[in-house]
């Protein structure tokens, strides 16, 4: 007994030692990632993607201060990866990074932007989902880990992939958005699509990560609505085979307060048994 | 459903053990109905959906000999306003088997831990804060020849009702001289010596950074104490690990504690210098408030009680910080002037904490991610004032029936910090935009033994501020029916608060209910907005209205 405890000492001291400690000399990878952007192609009116895509959804809000490190986060993913990455700021969560005052007197939140937080149990801001990727134990990321999750979900096949050609009409300020999504890969689980309009470009307060609030912040991606509600529609009640392919078109009349100019649709393929995204798309609302 | 199994098995030893009193049962529960008040929170913002929140838990613990086992149930229908909200649902989070025989102490499933102060290693629960980062794994402590004591563990941490993905793993030796030297104890001389060793494991992705998969730590300590003398020291090290918290800077960090005391009758003297740099250590790198946290900082300020000053908590800095404290109590003894019949205790406590110097990197850059993030002279001052607390108060013994302490307190308390979270950097690259508000308090308490064994206790406070809440004052009494029965009442009055629609009351009014184990608490009135803080550790609280109820039992 007395040799004994020596001996298992002796093996964990050394499991600890040996495999304990990372020193990193230089921080940067060396093979400096230069993105390219292949993820899709225009034939026609149609946007055609041809590479798997991430939709990295941002819970936020305009009184929230650390917020737009979220927002920084999502731009860092877009100079990496281009139009790979579908980012949706939904500005949902607790009331009082979120409500109206006189200061910041623009109302970002939505019925079916506060069904979705709700629905993943969004508590706390900025908070943000990758794919949907863990639900429902682990599913809330925060804009930290969101760079290496979209690096590894990138580095898959893609699963499904969509074809996007979308229609407006300025008069009647009415949204078409027609899909096509084509199975790369056998799915036994029902699939649902859901279906966002989303706006960029819009000037208001924000409060800053230094408490100062900045009246011209530019706010990105700000979901607007869900045309097929907040989870969407069933596609396929036992999922498909690869090459399956599934169409459908959504109409939506655009609300007279959005800029259909800096609007796009967003299209998920989900699994709905575990609402991970199986593939995202997005496409400008006035082509 | 393996689950189910271990459950099952941990059953088994129960049945027909029940009459030998080797089950020991904790259960506590917790609800409040929330009310909308108009006056409190004008837009509503801070009132739930559901107007009624509760949560609980149950713990379950059999002994028979050597041998432990336990099991807690907890429940949150939904967690209650101001503590994480990932509390959802319902489970049994925290399950283990024990064994203890001979110098082995063996544990599987979840247990707390910690090693030395806890710099690098401290596995533990805060109810009160809603804080549990309970390990999940195995942890096994022995005694060695000549007073050594070793501990190892492993395992991953709780995170509400999943656990991280991080691994944690450590070992600690601790060597107590006076088993190995007894005649040491005899001279009066007691010494103990001890290092740790705490890494975690976690995969790195990231497209643009080298991250590190393994985070080591170490941790050396000594206790030493002769004739009422007591000089304890930590200081830890942990190699470069990027995080949320560090805005992926690649810096090691370190901190170091030491503390000194001298206790003889009558007197105590204590005083304590912390210096902290870079020291947040999760097992995600990415985690937020105080979910993961392998290490625990101790703060070195005295956690105030008294309502009005408790409003201003000092909250550990994990990215940096220094200071220290220093305490001295004295009792004037019986029968001289000041002391009178039954003497009179005298106490002075200060407390400061300032930002660590950080300059800028030889390239101009500062806390910028995948560099070193700053250079720092070791006991140089950084130029954003944290804390500050001057306390001192005078108690004294009046009669059998009557003691009364007087208290007075000067605070300087930085919110833009401590309050709205501001990190250093932040204000490092925006000097001058942070709040620092001085607060001057007095408090006057008063406790009387009544006739009929009924006691009344009183407290009037008062506090002065220079901005942010304001002026207050309170008032509040204690009245202790019978030994199982207490009212309390009392009243802030923020008279003084820099908006005019925010000078409201906040009354509460509370009935306390003993029975043996058990304690029932039924109270209503308006929370105030603030920060509650528990060993520096702190969460914020919303405002809110309405009836609480709370049940502690044991069985």
């Amino acid at each position: 007994m007395h040799y004994l405890k020596y001996f298992i000492l002796f093996i964990f001291s050394s499991y600890l030692f040996f495999n304990s400690c990372d020193v990193i000399d230089e921080p940067f990878k060396d093979n400096t990632f230069i993105p390219i952007d292949t993820s899709s192609t225009i034939i026609g009116d149609t946007l055609v993607q041809t590479e798997r895509a991430v939709i990295v959804e941002d819970f936020t809000g305009h009184r929230c201060k650390n917020c737009p490190k979220a927002s920084k986060a999502i731009r860092e993913l877009d100079s990496l990866f281009g139009s790979k990455i579908v980012p949706l700021a939904i500005h949902a969560g607790p009331s009082n990074f979120t409500g109206t005052n006189n200061d910041y007197p623009i109302d970002f939140t939505t019925q079916e932007g506060d069904d979705i937080a709700t629905h993943f149990g969004i508590f706390a801001l900025p908070m943000g989902l990758v794919q949907r990727l863990d639900y429902p134990n682990s599913h809330q990321k925060t804009y930290s880990a969101w760079s290496a999750l979209t690096f590894l979900e990138l580095a898959k096949s893609p699963e499904a992939l969509f074809s996007l050609n979308a229609e407006y009409d300025s008069l009647s300020r009415t949204a078409v958005l027609n899909y096509s999504v084509e199975l790369s890969s056998n799915q036994t689980n029902p699939l649902w699509i859901a279906v966002y309009i989303k706006e960029s470009e819009i000037i208001a307060p924000q409060l800053m990560p230094n408490n100062a609030r900045n009246e011209t912040y530019i706010h990105k991606n700000v979901f607007r609505n869900a045309p097929l509600g907040p989870l969407g529609n069933l596609i396929s009640q036992n999922g498909g085979e690869v090459g399956q392919i599934f169409n459908g078109s959504i109409t939506s009349n655009l609300d007279p307060l959005l800029n259909a100019k800096e609007c796009e649709w967003v299209i998920l393929l989900y699994d709905k048994s575990n609402y991970k995204v199986i593939q995202p798309g997005s496409t400008l609302v006035y082509p | 459903m393996r689950l189910i199994l271990f459950i099952f098995t941990l059953c088994i030893p129960f049945i027909g053990v029940a009459q030998q009193q080797k089950i020991r049962a904790i259960i506590q529960s917790d609800a409040q109905w929330y009310l909308r008040d108009e006056i409190l929170d004008p837009s509503g913002e801070y009132f739930p959906n559901e107007r009624l929140l509760g949560q609980g838990f149950a713990l379950f613990t059999y002994t028979d000999g050597d041998f432990q086992a336990g099991m807690r149930y907890e429940n949150y229908q939904n967690v209650m306003l101001g503590f994480p909200t990932g509390y959802r649902g319902e489970g049994i989070t925290y399950r283990y088997a024990r064994v203890r025989k001979e110098n082995w102490d063996i544990t599987v499933g979840n247990f707390y831990e910690q090693f030395g102060s806890g710099l690098i290693f401290r596995s533990y629960e805060e109810r009160g804060l809603g804080l549990d980062n309970a390990m999940d794994g195995f942890r096994i402590i022995t005694k060695l020849n000549g007073g050594i004591k070793i501990k190892g563990v492993l395992g991953r941490q709780r995170k509400y009702f999943t656990k991280s993905e991080g691994v944690v793993r450590g070992a600690d030796i601790e060597w107590s001289a006076n088993e190995l030297i007894p005649a040491l104890g005899k001279k009066g001389v007691f010494f103990s010596t001890g290092a740790s060793f705490v890494s975690k494991f976690q995969r790195g992705f990231d497209p643009i950074l080298n991250l590190p998969q393994n985070v080591g730590a170490f941790a050396f300590r000594t206790n030493l104490n002769f004739k009422g003398v007591n000089w304890g020291t930590e200081w830890a090290y942990k190699i470069n690990d990027p995080s949320y918290d560090n805005g992926y800077i690649y810096r090691p960090g370190n901190g170091l504690v030491s503390t000194i005391s001298y206790s003889k009758k009558g007197l105590g003297i204590l005083a304590s210098i912390k210096r902290i740099d870079n020291m947040s250590f999760r097992s995600d790198r990415n985690g937020q408030q105080f979910d993961l946290f392998i290490n625990f900082l101790p703060p070195t300020s005295e956690p105030h009680t008294y309502a009005l000053v408790a409003l201003y908590p000092y909250a550990t800095q994990i990215n940096g910080e220094i200071g220290g404290q220093f305490e001295i109590n004295y009792m004037v003894p019986r029968g001289s002037p000041l002391g009178g019949k039954y003497g009179t205790k005298l106490s002075i406590n200060s407390a400061l904490s300032n930002s660590i110097d950080k300059s800028v990197l030889a390239d101009g850059t500062r806390g910028q991610k995948g560099t070193q993030g700053y250079i720092s002279e070791y006991f140089k001052f950084g130029p954003t004032i944290y804390f500050r607390d001057l306390n001192g108060s005078i108690s004294h013994k009046f009669s059998k029936k009557h003691k009364s302490q007087i208290s007075f307190f000067r605070l300087k308390y930085n919110k833009t910090v401590l309050n709205d979270g501001v990190g250093d950097i932040t204000l490092l690259e925006n000097p001058g935009m942070d709040s620092v508000i001085t607060i001057n308090a007095i408090v006057l308490e008063n406790q009387f033994k009544l006739s009929n064994g009924q006691t009344i206790r009183n407290e009037l406070q008062w506090s002065i501020a220079d901005g942010f809440r304001g002026d207050m004052a309170m008032a509040l009494i204690e009245w202790t029916i019978n030994h199982d029965l207490t009212l309390a009442v009392q009243d802030i009055y923020n008279y003084g608060h820099p908006t005019p629609s925010r000078r409201i009351h906040y009354p509460i009014v509370s009935l306390i209910h003993f029975n043996g184990p058990t304690r029932v608490q039924v109270g209503y009135g308006r929370q105030q907005q603030g920060v509650f803080c528990v060993g520096g550790v702190c969460r914020v609280v919303p405002p809110s209205n309405g009836l609480s109820i709370s049940l502690t039992t044991s069985l």
